[in-house]
């Protein structure tokens, strides 16, 4: 088992290896950072800007391949590059990191359990009225673009804190005024996780309640669940025992895909409740010209990838017996 | 090899156990109310053995979910369940789940989904014992170890910490029924148990039912198709056609004097093993009709030969016969009396060849398979792909194919009889030896006279609803062929009519789509689409396995009567070792991918001279009840070892009961030296060291 699964990292080093190295070539083509300097008044000596990009190796007046050489023996000795204005790379992303995982972990963990338990409820009850209802509402939602359904949430919070005339809603960045109490700092946090954790809830409950439903109702209508109501199991245990376990297994896999990429997938969520986590830094880099930062957000993402495939080859080992021992 | 009983048993041998009185089911469906069972009654004596004999859509299998209380919430039901005397009907879900495991339980057809694939059997098992008795695990689980061994399942300690997936079909069917014996039921409903099971394995797991039912006295409603496990298996039969009963008896009653036309029919169209039948079998026209709306009147009248208007205007009932437990349901009963199927269904006329008269040896030779080998690359793993080993799927076969001759080719599944097919309609280059067509070497063909041989060589499948393409009306199904091979589109629109007459389809359907067609009228369109390239060679694989009984009859007189018009020649794929005997004229015999006996088809039946075929036989259940309780059976051990890793030697000896009686000296030659084909008196080759007929000591040891 474990020289197996060192082989498959193995292979995932190379693969990412070679993913970060077309970024690379890429972002360094195709991304112009010296447009930045061009349209500042007053008018930057190009010798001062050439000074610069090459400062962060960024010239493309410098061969393709040399950047890449410098950029690569960098990545080696744990140096990231730096953007087009200075900043470093590795230190953006290690503190956004943490912000979109304090955004995204309840919201993501608790979207996917609600959606489980909904869809394998419907499923029991498929064409009943509560089915078709959920059905309704959750493709509603699914089809109401994120950026949508975000703002709308921050409407509804305002016109309810207006109502109240109280500040209960705080949908603007991670942290803002701290009251004077005990455990101060911890409330404020959590009044600002509220609505973003909401809408995470929101979108992904929806889509995983479908995925569920449809898993579910393939093992409702199984041979074995059938064979364990022959023995004399009750509808509900039998479902439960059966039926359920049965359809967690692919639900397994997704959740430890989506737990690990969860870091980068919600970049319309992060800038909507301005919280600057890694998936607004991936569309500031493009914008920004700031192609250390892209290949970076590219590797980071491409490590995340990995690592959710790892981790739901284990959580598919865990859960089917087949796979464990064939 | 026994267990403890549970409880005692609250009805006494004898005593009727299961009563059903006037069953109606009907449950909603997009075409309208199906009427599934109407109006079945019943009674089951404690201990007993009745069969519920039917084809698809005759209610057998909608009769026992309604017994179990396991059908769709949207079915109704009407009339008397009484289990012990007590009405099960109008009785709620958590009293039903009571009874169900422990007084009544039931076996499944499909072994491969009907256990839970992410528990162990044990914990199966046990969560059986569990659900109905306060006992401990260690205890639990110490029975579900005494009834695995009761099933025949080696190795039981350990075994029973295996999950699902590390059972073969067969021995996850023993599983079902050690799961169902588990608490001692009443009463075993099991449901077509061994149709998905080759006919080895069906030997099998007949016999561990029977002991099942020997240690734990259960009453069995043995639901299936098939006659000879009926005749096998049961003491009473009803039979059932559109829902309703149309005659009960004891097993000798139904197969020995049946009175209701349609029994008559079923028992004539069947095909025996026992007895060599040439010329055409017994039709049963049309197809079982559908029970969405039915007509007044007697349900069989459209297929009855001796209707009247007194049949079209109502529905006999059931009325008793020469004895009272002899029922039959048929306005006509008296006077038809004495009748058998040869008077009611007498067989069409055939067209037989002129090749007939030629022998065997100076007609062309259209097929020739020499050392022909098919090896495929085992491999594992999802992403590191690597060869692990080598499947001998075909193994060095030769055989040869006359002009107008039908050749059988049978075995277990496993056994190469596919890749066989395969190779030989792939017209490449096999991993060695050599397939010729008409004399032409595959191996050496351009792609121009690969498509221009494709023309002689033609295919009919096993499904019909799969192999034909839904949104193709069936002019352009079977017109396809002749246009990928450039026929003029007159020419065309002429030949399909003709082919469809010709099959006994209609032509004025030819723009009616697949679904509008049952699978008989499916498989003669299947059939026409292979002719229309005027083939000289047709490989038949299973072309009648997927069909009713009395739908087969009609599909195997069709091939016959075509090989006599066409001067076809057929190698025909089948598990049903009596359709072989009707059809085929030699017939080859595979285990492992290597032929074991091959030769004239009546020579092979008569005088089997290798173990395997000699198994192979006696494993079939025949549809004769009086046959059946003198039979002596040879029942293999074992399943099909891995083609990856096959026995060295002869790849039976395994499982063979002669190698198990035989010497040391001689075992050492079975296990070191493979046997080679050498041909016996006439047509008729073994590969068996020791070939020649069973001998009493060989059985005796069993």
């Amino acid at each position: 088992m474990l020289r197996y699964i060192g082989k498959r990292l193995l292979n995932y080093v190379v693969l990412l290896y070679v993913a970060v190295s077309l970024t690379y070539f890429l972002a360094a083509t195709q991304l112009n950072p010296r447009a930045l300097f061009a349209l500042r008044q007053p008018p930057i000596p190009p010798q001062i800007v050439e000074a610069q990009l090459r400062q962060y190796n960024l010239s493309d007046q410098v061969p393709l391949l040399e950047r890449y050489w410098i950029w690569l023996t960098g990545v080696f000795h744990g140096d990231w590059g730096y953007s087009p204005l200075g900043v470093s790379v590795a230190e953006q992303i290690s503190t956004r990191m943490w912000v979109s995982l304090r955004l995204l972990l309840i919201g993501t963990l608790a979207g996917i359990l609600i959606g489980v338990a909904v869809g394998a409820w419907t499923a029991t009850r498929q064409y009943m009225p509560s089915d078709r209802t959920i059905t309704a509402l959750s493709l509603l939602i699914i089809s109401t673009p994120a950026f949508v359904v975000g703002t709308v949430t921050q409407m509804m919070a305002i016109s309810v804190n207006n109502a109240t005339g109280s500040r209960f809603f705080e949908f603007i960045g991670e942290t803002g005024d701290v009251g004077n109490y005990p455990l101060a700092d911890l409330v404020d946090r959590a009044q600002h996780l509220l609505l973003p954790t909401l809408v995470l809830i929101l979108l992904g409950a929806t889509s995983m309640s479908r995925i569920q439903r449809n898993l579910m109702l393939d093992s409702l209508g199984a041979d074995f669940v059938r064979t364990a109501r022959a023995k004399g199991l009750r509808q509900s245990k039998a479902v439960m025992k059966h039926a359920l376990r049965t359809a967690l297994i692919p639900t397994g896999t997704y959740l430890a895909y989506s737990v690990a990429t969860m870091f980068v997938g919600a970049t319309f969520t992060e800038r909507i409740f301005s919280f600057p986590g890694i998936g607004q830094y991936g569309v500031d880099t493009i914008t920004n010209r700031d192609v250390n930062g892209v290949v970076a957000v590219t590797a980071f993402a491409g490590v995340c990838v990995l690592v959710g495939g790892i981790l739901s080859d284990i959580m598919v080992a865990i859960l089917d017996p087949r796979v464990r021992l064939a | 090899m026994s267990i403890q009983p549970l409880k005692t048993r609250r009805t006494q041998a004898g005593q009727t156990v299961l009563s059903v009185r006037d069953l109606h089911v009907t449950f909603p469906s997009e075409a309208g109310l199906v009427r599934a069972v109407r109006g079945l009654s019943f009674d089951l004596a404690a201990g007993e053995t009745m069969a519920i004999v039917g084809e698809s859509g005759s209610g057998k299998s909608v009769t026992s979910l309604a017994v179990m209380g396991l059908h769709p919430p949207t079915t109704r039901i009407t009339g008397s369940i009484k289990l012990h005397g007590e009405e099960l009907l109008g009785q709620n879900d958590d009293q039903l789940s009571n009874l169900r495991g422990r007084d009544m339980a039931m076996i499944f057809q499909d072994p491969l989904s009907a256990l839970t694939p992410v528990y162990t059997v044990g914990d199966q098992i046990v969560e059986a014992i569990q659900a109905h008795y306060d006992v401990s695990n260690a205890k639990a689980w110490q029975r579900a170890i005494e009834l695995l061994d009761l099933v025949g399942i080696p190795n039981p300690q350990t075994r029973v910490k295996s999950f699902p997936f590390e059972f073969s079909g067969g021995m996850r069917q023993r599983v079902m029924i050690a799961m169902a014996i588990a608490n001692d039921p009443d009463v075993i409903i099991a449901d077509e148990p061994t149709t998905a099971l080759d006919v080895t394995i069906q030997a099998q797991v007949l016999e561990v039912l029977k002991t099942a039912q020997k240690e734990t006295g259960a009453a069995i409603i043995m639901i299936t198709h098939d006659l000879g496990v009926v005749a096998s298996m049961s003491e009473r039969v009803v039979v059932m056609y559109a829902g309703r009963p149309v005659e009960t008896g004891s097993v000798d009653d139904i197969f020995y004097q049946p009175r209701m036309p349609y029994t008559i029919g079923l028992l004539g169209t069947v095909p025996r093993l026992d007895q060599s039948t040439h010329g055409a079998l017994p039709v049963l026209e049309g197809n079982p009709p559908s029970v969405v709306e039915l007509p007044p009147g007697c349900p069989f009248v459209p297929r009855c030969p001796k209707a009247v208007d007194r049949c079209k205007a109502s529905e006999p009932e059931l009325e008793a016969t020469d004895s009272p437990t002899h029922t039959a349901a048929c306005h006509r009963l008296a006077e038809l009396e004495g009748q058998g199927h040869a008077e009611l269904f007498p067989p069409p006329e055939l067209t037989t060849s002129e090749l007939a008269e030629l022998p065997r040896e100076q007609r062309p030779v259209v097929l020739e398979l020499t050392d022909l080998k098919r090896h495929y690359p085992l491999m594992k793993g999802a992403i590191y792909r690597r060869r692990v080993g080598t499947v001998y799927a075909v193994d060095g076969i030769d055989l040869d194919l006359r002009q107008g001759e039908t050749l059988g080719l049978v075995g277990e599944s496993g056994c190469g009889k596919s890749t066989t097919l395969l190779e030989i309609l792939n017209l490449g280059k096999p991993t060695a030896g050599a397939v010729k067509v008409q004399g032409r070497d595959t191996s050496t063909l351009t792609r121009h006279e690969r498509k221009e041989l494709r023309r002689n060589l033609q295919v009919v499948f096993q499904d019909p609803m799969a192999s034909l393409d839904p949104r193709l009306p069936i002019f352009d199904i079977i017109a396809e062929p002749m246009q990928v091979h450039g026929y003029k589109q007159a020419d065309i629109e002429l030949r399909v009519r003709d082919l469809l007459r010709l099959v006994g389809l209609e032509p004025g359907h030819a723009d009616r789509y697949p679904q509008h067609f049952s699978g008989g009228q499916r498989q003669r369109i299947g059939i026409a689409r292979a002719l229309s390239l005027e083939p000289k060679v047709m490989v038949l694989d299973e072309p009648v396995s997927a069909l009713d009984v009395s739908i087969q009859a009609g599909v195997i007189n069709l091939l016959d009567d075509l090989q006599g018009k066409l001067g076809l020649s057929y190698v025909f794929v089948a598990h049903d070792l009596a359709v072989i005997r009707h059809i085929a004229d030699r017939v080859a015999v595979m285990y492992l991918g290597k032929i074991v006996e091959i030769g004239d088809v009546e020579r092979v039946y008569n005088d089997p001279a290798h173990p395997y075929t000699q198994a192979l036989l006696s494993a079939i259940p025949i549809p004769d009840p009086n046959t059946e309780r003198t039979r002596q059976r040879i029942v293999l051990s074992g399943d099909l070892p891995s083609p990856a890793n096959p026995p060295s030697g002869c790849k039976f000896r395994t499982r063979c009961f002669r190698y198990a009686v035989l010497d040391e000296a001689s075992q050492a030659r079975c296990r070191d030296e493979v046997p080679d084909l050498v041909q016996r008196v006439g047509d008729q080759s073994a590969a068996c060291h020791f070939a020649g007929p069973v001998r009493a000591d060989e059985l005796a040891t069993r």
